[in-house]
Parts: structure tokens; C-alpha cells; sequence
């Protein structure tokens, strides 16, 4: 009977430790508030690196970071605001969480890492993608590269959602007026 | 028993029997004695296990690419309903196969229980993936760790355990890597939920990779302290190595399997042996005393780095009995040899004083292997001793500049003591009488 115990506890173990993230990952789509954020592919000539894109955001490098007092591999916390077009940008970087977020601002979660055009990590950085859309992806993000260099503006954006706690997770991909979802 | 030594064993006996130096009784007996008639099971059994387990692994290989592929056609609770589904329904069926069903099949039940374990590592990924989750890799393998040392716990399960000191060493590794810093407790914290393991499996495989583990472990955290080419990091590859040759000490030699005291023993010793060896040049003694001195401080991680494996040594010390006198009497050889060690690298200036010191416990290594060689009809000790002092000798006749007819004496004097030496350990054997069959097994 202990072995039988034993085995399930461990099994259930593995259970949990398995949906620990996917858990908080859902509570936050549920309960968060969605962003528009503008981004990047870090490689524009490699754009998928085997079945995830690698992003960047406008908000990696966030003004101000040197004088919120983080050190390298700290949490830094980003106040961004919605602006004209949809798309949050951000305005403010603190080493806790802001307790004074007025109407139409949020607060994200990150740490701070700096290494090539990354200040700030969000743990959004990674959008997989089905083996399947790899090219029509690939197709369309290089098409918007191209037309981005051409009209001087990218539109590609992912959705976002926020909880209070300024944990994030990423909801969805749009390329020009293409909208991505796995 | 080795299994190599059975099988020549029943082969021998056949010999044996047609030669008429042993009857049919005297050949029952020993036939019993070491278990030969279970060796075609046992070969029949290994060859099943390794079957099964390289089938869970290709099916676990399958099921990572088949859901790698995202498809999209099925929505994302449909995907995690049937990963989970697979996962449960593997470990279960394992289980009945193995501990339940009246007539039991364990070694499918043991593979389908890893195949289980194998779709929960390859389940934290796939998740990440569905729910685009970019964390840091190390959490995704010290979790995948903590769940496979969880059924090998449950089921006494080395092949679980075998994936468990695979993936938590993974995990450490780019734990160092990505966040710059030392994981001071993973070698505390992996050598005592994992030893304990090895001995109850009596699994030489396990705890093998458990060592390598263990130790590389403490020099990735001394190397990554380093940052670069900075010769303290050779204090903590000596306590590491010392607190091997603790470990393999005060293993108990007529209790629980024997044969880890050897394999953690002559690990350890090798390793102290060959430090030795590599601080004994000038310049690298040289180095690594200058890097060394003022670094003794609790605060300094490189001091830390090289008391944590002897805190765990130290700590088994204590579960095996401490007070009891052979075990203290047991310590005191590696203790000699890696405290030596370390003070001489902390001798004070000039940096000569290092060199000589090195060379000086080096060679008392080397004399002490041969002696006890000598001492105890063992050979190993013997010939690493030998070849310890053989390395120094040659060592010294290329790094220092002198006339060549000192480099000629020095080295005819080490020629004729070898050869000395050579004839006094075959003597002794000779006039030992045992033909040096008990030799063998040293």
C-alpha cells in the first residue's frame, strides 16, 4: 500500500510541477490587462530560428533604467502607457512594483540583463509558431520588414496581458493587418 | 561478484570437469556458490531492459517531435488533455505491469515507467511551448530533475535516476552560464538525495555518474569564479578531490557495497595525485600561490567553493560514525594529503618556497603509493606511486635548466631505484606466496 502511495505522490509531483507555469500563465490572460506592444524579430534575415521567433521589444530598453538602482540579473518593473495608436510605450523603470499607476497605465515585470539591444527581459520574448505556418510567417514578417524600411514604420505587434502583479504573458502575434495566434 | 568473472568462471569449470581435476559434486557447489545457472537469466534480463529502454526512448523521441510539430488543428486544452493523458497513462501502465498484474512483466512495467518520465522532461517543454512561456532553460531541467528523482524514489528506479543526475547537471550548468554565478549547494544538495539512491539500487552506473557529476559540478563552480585563466580555482579541485578520497575512506568495506569505498577512493586519489603533479611546475606553483595568498577569508568564494565539498564529506563522516577509530584512523591519510597540499600553496614568499613544498608533498604521495604497494601486496598503489615520482623526475629534467651530466646522475639514480624497487615488489610477492592473485583485485 506505501508503494502504491509512494508512486502516485511522485506522479502527482510530476503533475504539478508541470502545470505550475501553464497555471499562472492562464490566470493572467484571464484576469490581465492586454497590451499592445511594438516589436522586432532580433534577426530580420533569420527571422524564425527553428520553431520560435526570438523578439524584441521597444520596451527592452526602456529610458531611465541606469537611475532606478538595478543591478545586472535584478526584477526591474516598467511603467508603460497607452498611447495614440494602441500601442503602449514605456514611460517610467523602478526596482518595485509602482504603487501609483494612474488610468491607462500598467506596470510589467522583467529583469534586467543588458546584453545587445536587450536591456530588459519580459519572459515574452518567445513566440512558437506550427511547423506548418513557418514559411506564410516568414513571408509575411519579411514583407513588413521590407515595407517598414520603405514607409519608415514597422506594424508588427504582439498582444499582452498584464496582471497587477506585473507578470506577463504573450496572448498574440499581428503582422501588418495578419493576426497570429497558437 | 563481476559478472565477467562468473561467466569465465562457468566457462572454466566445463575445462575443469573433462580434465578431471574437479568431480561433479565439488562442481555443483561452486556453481551454486556464485549463482552460475542465474547467468543466462541475468544476460537474458539485461538484454530485455536495454530492448525496452531504448524503445521508451525512441516513443519518447516520437511523442517530442509529434508535439513540436503544433499542430494546429487541435485546440490548446485538447494538446495539454493529451499530453498529460500520456504521460499518466505511461507511468500507469508501468506500474501495473510492474507491481500490480498477477503475472508481472517488470522489465516492460520499468521501461514504460521512464517513458513516463522521459514525456514529463519532454512535457515542460512542449508546455512552454503552447503557452509561449521564454523562462530560463535551467528551471525547465532542474524541474524535469526533480520529478524523474521523484519516481526514482518511489520505485527504486535507476533508470529515473540515471535521467534525474542527467538533467538537474544540465540544469546547473546553465544555471552557472546564464546568470554568472556559482550554485554553491547543488553539489551538497545533489550528492544527498542522490548517494542514498545509489546504495539502495547497489548501482555502480548511478553512482559513477553521480561522482562525475558531483565533482565536475564543484570545479564548474570554482571555474566559473574564476572567469578566466585564475589558478585559485585549483583549491577547490583539491578539496574536491580530497573529500572524494574522504568519502572513499570512510565507506564501510563489509557493509553496504563495497566496491563505491574503491571507485570514490581511487577517484579521489587520482585526482589529489594528479594536482599534485600539475601545481609541482614552477610556474604554475608560482601562479597559483600568488593567486592564493589573502584568499583563505569565508567571505571569498573560491574559499567557499572548497569547503563545501568537504562539509559533505565531512557530513557523511558523521552518518557513517564518526567516533569509531578505524574510520578517524581512515581520514587522516587524505586529510594529510589535501591540507598539505592546500598550505603549500598558501606558503608564505618567496613563491620558491611553494614550488618546493608542492614537489615535497608530491613526492610523499608517490612514496606512499609505493609503500603501500609494497606494504600490502596491492599493486594500483604501487604503480601510480611510481608513476607519480617517474612524472615528477621527468618533470623537473625539462622545466629547469642545469648541466646535462646532473640531468645524467639524476636520472640514472631514478632509472636503478625503479628498477630496485621493481625487483623488491616482485620479491615480496614471491616470498608472500600468493603468486599475486590477491594483487588482482587492488
Amino acid at each position: 500500500m506505501v508503494r502504491h502511495v509512494l508512486f502516485i505522490a511522485a506522479v502527482v509531483a510530476q503533475l504539478a510541477i508541470l502545470a505550475w507555469s501553464p497555471l499562472e500563465k492562464c490566470l493572467i490572460r484571464a484576469e490581465g490587462t492586454v497590451i499592445v506592444l511594438r516589436t522586432r524579430p532580433v534577426d530580420p534575415y533569420d527571422v524564425l530560428s527553428g520553431y520560435y521567433m526570438t523578439l524584441s521589444f521597444e520596451i527592452s530598453e526602456p529610458a531611465g533604467l541606469e537611475d532606478a538602482g538595478v543591478a545586472k540579473g535584478e526584477t526591474v518593473f516598467t511603467t508603460l502607457a497607452r498611447g495614440d495608436d494602441d500601442v503602449w510605450n514605456a514611460i517610467g523603470v523602478s526596482n518595485a512594483l509602482p504603487d501609483d499607476l494612474a488610468e491607462g497605465q500598467v506596470a510589467i515585470k522583467g529583469r534586467y540583463i543588458d546584453i545587445w539591444r536587450t536591456s530588459v527581459i519580459y519572459g515574452i520574448e518567445r513566440y512558437y509558431v506550427p511547423e506548418a505556418m513557418r514559411a506564410e510567417i516568414e513571408e509575411a514578417m519579411r514583407a513588413e520588414i521590407e515595407e517598414a524600411i520603405r514607409a519608415q514604420e514597422q506594424q508588427i505587434l504582439v498582444e499582452v496581458a498584464v496582471d497587477e502583479d506585473g507578470d506577463s504573458s504573450l496572448l498574440r502575434l499581428r503582422v501588418g493587418d495578419k493576426v497570429y495566434e497558437y | 561478484m563481476s559478472l565477467f568473472f562468473r561467466r569465465y568462471l562457468r566457462h572454466e569449470l566445463k575445462a575443469w570437469k573433462r580434465d578431471g581435476l574437479i568431480d561433479e559434486s565439488q562442481s555443483a557447489r561452486l556453481t551454486e556458490r556464485y549463482a552460475l545457472d542465474a547467468l543466462d537469466d541475468e544476460a537474458r534480463s539485461t538484454l530485455m531492459n536495454t530492448i525496452f529502454l531504448v524503445g521508451a526512448a525512441l516513443i519518447g523521441c516520437g511523442v517530442i517531435a509529434f508535439v513540436a510539430a503544433h499542430w494546429e488543428e487541435i485546440s490548446r486544452t485538447l494538446k495539454v488533455i493529451a499530453l498529460l493523458l500520456a504521460m499518466v497513462a505511461a507511468h500507469g501502465a508501468g506500474y501495473w505491469f510492474w507491481r500490480v498484474r498477477k503475472e508481472p512483466r517488470p522489465h516492460l512495467g520499468h521501461a514504460l515507467t521512464v517513458l513516463g518520465t522521459l514525456i514529463f522532461g519532454a512535457n515542460i517543454g512542449l508546455f512552454a511551448q503552447i503557452f509561449h512561456i521564454s523562462g530560463d532553460p535551467h528551471q525547465a531541467f532542474l524541474a524535469w530533475a526533480a520529478g524523474a528523482l521523484a519516481v526514482a524514489w518511489a520505485l527504486q528506479s535507476v533508470p529515473n535516476a540515471v535521467v534525474a543526475v542527467g538533467a538537474c547537471f544540465v540544469g546547473f550548468c546553465l544555471y552557472v552560464d546564464q546568470t554568472g554565478e556559482s550554485f554553491f549547494l547543488f553539489p551538497l544538495l545533489a550528492g544527498h538525495l542522490l548517494l542514498p539512491l545509489c546504495y539502495r539500487n547497489k548501482s555502480i552506473l548511478l553512482f559513477f555518474l553521480t561522482l562525475i557529476a558531483l565533482t565536475t559540478s564543484i570545479i564548474v563552480n570554482a571555474t566559473n569564479l574564476a572567469g578566466g585563466v585564475d589558478w585559485r580555482i585549483t583549491q577547490p579541485f583539491v578539496s574536491a578531490f580530497t573529500a572524494l578520497w574522504l568519502y572513499g575512506q570512510i565507506h564501510p568495506e563489509n557493509g553496504r557495497y563495497p566496491v563505491f569505498g574503491h571507485v570514490a577512493r581511487n577517484l579521489g586519489a587520482l585526482g589529489v595525485c594528479t594536482m599534485a603533479f600539475i601545481l609541482s611546475f614552477h610556474e604554475v606553483a608560482d601562479e597559483a600561490a600568488w593567486a592564493s595568498r589573502g584568499t583563505v577569508a569565508l567571505s571569498d568564494g573560491y574559499t567557499r567553493a572548497s569547503l563545501v565539498p568537504l562539509i559533505a564529506a565531512a557530513f557523511q563522516l558523521v552518518v557513517a560514525g564518526f567516533m569509531k577509530p578505524r574510520r578517524l584512523t581512515a581520514c587522516v591519510l587524505p586529510l594529510t594529503a589535501g591540507g598539505a597540499l592546500s598550505l603549500a600553496l598558501l606558503a608564505p614568499e618567496p613563491e620558491i618556497y611553494a614550488t618546493i613544498a608542492i614537489n615535497a608533498v608530491a613526492l610523499g604521495l608517490g612514496a606512499y603509493g609505493i609503500g603501500k604497494g609494497l606494504r600490502d601486496y596491492i599493486r594500483l598503489p604501487y604503480w601510480a606511486g611510481l608513476l607519480l615520482v617517474v612524472l615528477l623526475i621527468t618533470g623537473r629534467f625539462f622545466e629547469y635548466e642545469s648541466h646535462l651530466l646532473i640531468k645524467s646522475a639524476a636520472f640514472i639514480a631514478g632509472g636503478v631505484a625503479l628498477i630496485v624497487a621493481g625487483i623488491k615488489f616482485e620479491s615480496r610477492l614471491k616470498s608472500h606466496g600468493a603468486g599475486g592473485e590477491e594483487v588482482t583485485h587492488g
